[in-house]
């Protein structure tokens, strides 16, 4: 089933401008926290109003302002999972579901499915981060949706707990049949689970195959959002070459460089020890920082300042030179 | 001790409670569901202003309102012949009229406290409206609107000021406890008046104690 959403709604400090069409996927949305992510979603559940635009689900018309159509949120059949999970705090789990739907085959279905027949007489205050999760989902499926929203899903559980729980919902999206919205800033979250990226920035929105946007972020914001820590501006010198603002020697560069480019980026990981690439960067040690299993390093490059991530086995301290293969810079507008 | 004005009082304050109850619950439901924040403000004033004007100005209101020259008063006497000043139903109308504030205040906090995204996950899960408040508002805000309830019948057994306008002070008809300590002191009779300060101390030390319990609850209950 096809979703379009084509909004317009005006925010506290800058319009929320979002178009895109997409169809049988898991779409991710990735944005700077207050860009607006989660209004998108409320919009297209119903529950805040666009200023303008319209928002169609299959052939149903969920929202036109021209028209003046807008479907209340009862009517939408659009699954919402919220940050909190908002369980309702004085119904047992099992209640939860039942005030939802009177199909008893298909609750028990859910419980089943969600590991939740055990605590089925468990009030929410009384379960853990995971099972208030899976409570949720399925008590979002229980409305037997036709399109699913997830706002920031792993956000409220701890980090053991949420690789395991994005492995168990890759598997229960993998069963559903419509389309499927997840809003996130965590890159790791997006990367496993949503095949199509869509990354919101406050000037427009860029949409993709999620691998091919994490090599390719096409602007300077879309390459920060998804975790980029080197951005210079550079000159272009031909056709596969540039030349960085303040840099004496040029870098090769793999795709074609169009003329316009005005900058480029470098992923803090695409920084290799190897004398024999292309473009060779001599660089100077400022510091470094110990993650638990990698390390961060800052070095002077003329006169900029580079940003490393990489094994701990290396001494960072000892590092003068870094090689970059041509292919790991990003052309970026 | 003339018992009437304690079975007075008790009789106005039980079918007032009742009034108020509803109607604040109600009222204050609507307003909280209100999306515009201009009508909430202006709602909000309005059904407050009772709770700060003095008692008297009400009285004069509900005189203006009720009186058998003015409109609504003359049509209640001529087509159902019920003349409602001096009445005991005026009582209960002066009751009802300074106890909805309260009421409505507490049932609006007790509103408020409940998650949003509880209203807004009910309405994407297919609630009615109707269901929406049986279902999630009124449980959740049922030891808010309890501690309003019994705040409100305390305000509405010690109502002096606008009953005196309204209903007057007519013994064994209109005369609640307040206006029989007033009486009782205005003749001088110094121990009746503090039988009659016992019995409503103690009655609206109870309703305190009921008030503090509820809202215990309540605050237990979101955690």
């Amino acid at each position: 089933m096809k979703l379009f959403v084509d909004i317009q709604k005006k925010l506290r400090d800058h319009p929320l401008q979002v178009a895109f069409e997409i169809e049988a996927t898991t779409l991710g949305i990735l944005g700077a926290s207050g860009c607006g992510k989660s209004m998108l979603l409320k919009c297209i559940a119903g529950i805040e109003t666009p200023d303008s635009g319209r928002i169609q689900l299959g052939e149903r018309v969920l929202f036109d302002q021209e028209k003046g159509i807008n479907l209340p949120p009862q009517k939408r059949k659009v699954g919402l999972l919220f940050q909190q999970y908002a369980l309702f705090p004085h119904l047992t789990v099992y209640k939860n579901l039942s005030c939802v739907t009177s199909d008893q085959g298909l609750i028990l279905k859910l419980l089943h499915m969600f590991h939740l027949e055990n605590v089925r007489n468990s009030y929410p205050r009384q379960l853990s981060g995971g099972q208030k999760q899976r409570v949720a989902c399925a008590r979002m499926l229980a409305f037997e949706p036709e399109l699913l929203l997830l706002d920031e899903p792993f956000s409220a559980l701890d980090t053991a707990l949420k690789e395991e729980l994005q492995l168990e919902l890759h598997d229960h999206l993998a069963d559903f049949k419509g389309n499927v919205l997840i809003v996130s800033h965590s890159l790791d979250e997006l990367y496993r689970l949503c095949p199509t990226l869509a990354i919101l920035t406050e000037s427009d929105l860029i949409k993709g195959n999620t691998s091919d946007l994490f090599k390719q972020p096409q602007t300077v914001e879309a390459a920060r959002l998804t975790g980029c820590k080197n951005i210079f501006s550079v000159k272009p010198l031909d056709a596969h070459s540039v030349q960085v603002d303040g840099w004496k020697i040029p870098l090769s560069v793999a795709t074609e460089v169009p003329k316009d480019c005005r900058y480029i980026g470098i992923r803090a990981h695409d920084l290799v020890l190897d004398d024999t690439a292309i473009n060779q960067l001599d660089v100077e040690y400022i510091s470094s920082q110990q993650t638990p299993f990698e390390q961060n390093a800052w070095f002077n490059c003329q006169e900029t300042n580079l940003w490393w991530k990489g094994s701990k086995q290396i001494e960072a301290a000892r590092i003068k030179r870094f090689s970059l293969s041509p292919e790991a810079i990003m052309v970026l507008k | 001790m003339e018992l009437s004005p304690i079975i007075i009082s008790f009789q106005t304050a039980m079918l007032s409670i009742v009034l108020t109850f509803f109607s604040g619950t109600l009222i204050a439901y609507f307003v909280f569901r209100l999306k515009n924040h201009g009508l909430k403000i202006l709602f909000n004033s309005l059904f407050t202003l009772p709770l700060v004007l003095p008692p008297t100005v009400f009285g004069f209101f509900l005189l203006d309102i009720f009186g058998v020259q003015q409109p609504i008063g003359k049509f209640l006497l001529d087509f159902f012949a019920v003349k409602v000043v001096f009445s005991w139903t005026a009582t209960v109308i002066a009751a009802v009229a300074v106890s909805f504030p309260l009421m409505y205040r507490s049932a609006i906090a007790a509103f408020e406290q409940i998650e949003p995204d509880l209203f807004a996950a009910a309405q994407t899960l297919g609630f009615s409206e109707k269901k929406i408040f049986f279902k999630i508002a009124l449980p959740l805000a049922l030891n808010g609107l309890l501690a309003g309830g019994v705040l409100a019948f305390a305000r509405g057994l010690g109502e002096f000021g606008a009953t005196t306008m309204l209903a007057g002070n007519i013994a064994g008809k209109t005369r609640t406890l307040p206006l029989a300590i007033y009486s009782a002191v205005a003749a001088g009779d110094w121990s009746l008046a503090q039988n009659y300060v016992t019995v409503i101390v103690v009655i609206c030390l109870l309703m305190l104690f009921l008030t503090e319990l509820f809202s215990r609850n309540a605050r237990r209950r979101q955690l």
